[in-house]
């Protein structure tokens, strides 16, 4: 669905990903890690389409990114569950006006698709916070949010970034064990993160391969852990 | 996305942009002065306008012959002259003016006291036309050839410097016009970049959802549209108001610049231009600018 031929991302002289071959199929779950600054977020703004490569070739289900238009790129990510580590709200709406975002860009926006963002900040413990403005919640509120938003148009696939990274033990454990769920359907699923604890607790759950990007390059890390 | 679509609205598109920041309220003043000149430069136009009609209507359908012979032979010319032009088809009225009357027309100017009988005036005979396709060269090239001491005259010499004038000055305030759209058109696109560039965020989180350029630009383009729209209401009111209290009548020989009847009517595009004008320039300037991010 998501492909990275021989890639290659630098910022101003510097390569920040070099010669990277990755591709994300259905059924896939990926764990992402390496040190900061590896890379990690610049991988995956490749794979929703946000950042373009300086060599190599991607490919958003099955087209390359460099012949979209910015119509099909947005169609592209229409598609997609999207989690970034940082700033992804519209500061001045309530909380419940970001997470229908995705059904707002789209069209009218009716009861029904309210009523399922309801639900979903009900599940993530945000129940309590529909009215609240972004700036004025924590930052694993925000995470959540965040997660509940991506997941609210039942993507073809799931890219995210650190979505943990705020969370308690317990509240990490069931966003994650959620995308296992959403991974046993078939979505794929892409999450950087750092956090070595939860690769281990989610092993006996789900087939995960953990990928470490390190240098520039991307290895297999699944054996070591 | 039409003018129409964008003015249904959508109330998702018109939300997502905040509110603050003092951009859409200089748009506003910047229109409001803009709509204020065009009024101006409209009732103008119209001023000129009517002044050239005025023109046109006086000189035009009239000619005047002139006998410049004396003594019997001036009776006799007249007399052969009136033969040629009630002969001419297309002439309604030849009148010649009395003698009384021809003082009356030079009173203001050489005296009550003139003694017309010793003076060699030319008798006069005014002409008027049926329609206006009268070929008044034909009927000047008829007398001369038939009444030698017959001067024709009609009034062409006047017309065209007068004509020239007027598509002068109605040229001007097209110009001007023109200007104030041009000017009106780079402030709502600096308004529209400065917009863009101050909600960059807005902007990546509307990309991260799936929103397409053309709805990013409708939240931006609407909002600076709509302002646009309100600001050159209030110029063109106020512009309007200081018009109508003008006097009706003009001075010096000029028409009223106040508008008068349907000629209001001429007022009531501007606001409508001027939401169009903004529309279409912001709507430019968002898409290219949101062309050139990732
Ligand atoms: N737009 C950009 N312009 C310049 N440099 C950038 C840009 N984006 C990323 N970088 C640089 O590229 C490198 C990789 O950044 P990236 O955000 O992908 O790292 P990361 O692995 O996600 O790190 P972290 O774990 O801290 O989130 C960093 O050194 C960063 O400074
Ligand atoms: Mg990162």
């Amino acid at each position: 669905m998501i492909d990275l031929s021989q890639v290659t991302v630098a910022f101003g002289g510097r390569v920040v990903l070099d010669d990277v071959t990755f591709s994300l199929q259905p059924g896939d779950f990926f764990f992402l890690t390496g040190p900061s600054g590896a890379g990690k977020t610049t991988l995956l703004r490749l794979c929703s389409g946000a950042q373009a490569p300086a060599r190599g070739e991607v490919r958003l289900f099955g087209r390359p990114l460099a012949e979209m238009s910015s119509d099909t790129r947005a169609s592209a990510r229409r598609r997609m569950g999207i989690v970034y580590q940082d700033t992804q709200f519209l500061d001045h709406l309530p909380l419940e006006e970001n997470i229908v975002l995705p059904f707002t860009v789209r069209g009218p926006v009716d009861p029904e698709m309210r009523a399922q963002a309801a639900d979903l900040m009900a599940w993530v413990g945000l129940g309590e916070h529909r009215t609240a403005l972004p700036p004025t919640l924590s930052g694993g509120e925000r995470q959540r949010a965040a997660l509940a938003r991506a997941l609210l148009t039942a993507p073809e696939l799931v890219l995210a970034d650190e979505p943990t990274g705020n969370l308690d033990w317990e509240m990490s454990l069931k966003l994650l064990t959620l995308l296992i769920e959403l991974n046993r359907l078939g979505t794929p699923v892409l999450m950087a993160t750092h956090d070595l604890a939860l690769i281990r607790a989610a092993k006996p759950l789900v087939n995960a391969r953990v990928l470490r990007l390190k240098d520039g390059k991307l290895t297999q890390a699944g054996a070591a852990l | 996305m039409s003018v129409f679509d964008m003015l249904r609205g959508d109330p998702g598109a018109s939300r997502v942009v905040p509110s603050s920041g003092t951009t859409p309220r200089l748009v506003a003043l910047g229109t409001a002065s803009m709509a204020f000149l065009a009024v101006f430069a409209i009732a103008l136009a119209a001023m000129l306008f009517h002044l050239g009609a005025t023109w046109r209507a006086e000189l035009a359908g009239t000619a005047t012959v002139r006998i410049t012979s004396s003594g019997e032979a001036r009776d006799a010319d007249t007399e052969a002259a009136m033969q040629v032009l009630q002969t001419t088809p297309g002439i309604a009225t030849a009148r010649v003016i009395p003698e009384l009357e021809q003082q009356a027309l030079l009173e203001p100017w050489f005296g009550k006291d003139l003694p017309l009988d010793s003076l060699p005036l030319p008798r006069l005979i005014e002409v008027t036309f049926e329609g206006e396709s009268f070929d008044a060269k034909a009927l000047g090239l008829r007398l001369a050839g038939e009444v030698p001491s017959a001067r024709f005259d009609d009034h062409d010499r006047w017309r065209g410097p007068l004509a020239r004038a007027q598509a002068r000055m109605s040229w001007l305030a097209v110009a001007a016009l023109g200007l104030i759209a041009a000017t009106l058109a780079a402030v709502t696109a600096l308004a529209a970049r400065a917009a863009l560039s101050a909600n960059s965020q807005v902007i990546d989180v509307l990309r991260l959802v799936g929103a397409r350029d053309t709805w990013i630009a409708r939240a931006f383009v609407r909002r600076i549209t709509l302002r646009a729209f309100l600001g050159a209401c209030i110029g063109t009111l106020a512009a309007a108001a200081i018009l109508a209290a003008f006097p009706a009548t003009g001075a010096a020989g000029l028409p009223a610049l106040r508008p008068s009847g349907a000629s209001w009517a001429l007022l009531a595009p501007v606001p409508l231009l001027a939401a169009l004008v903004a529309w279409a320039t912001t709507r430019r300037s968002a898409l290219r600018m949101l062309k050139g991010r990732p």
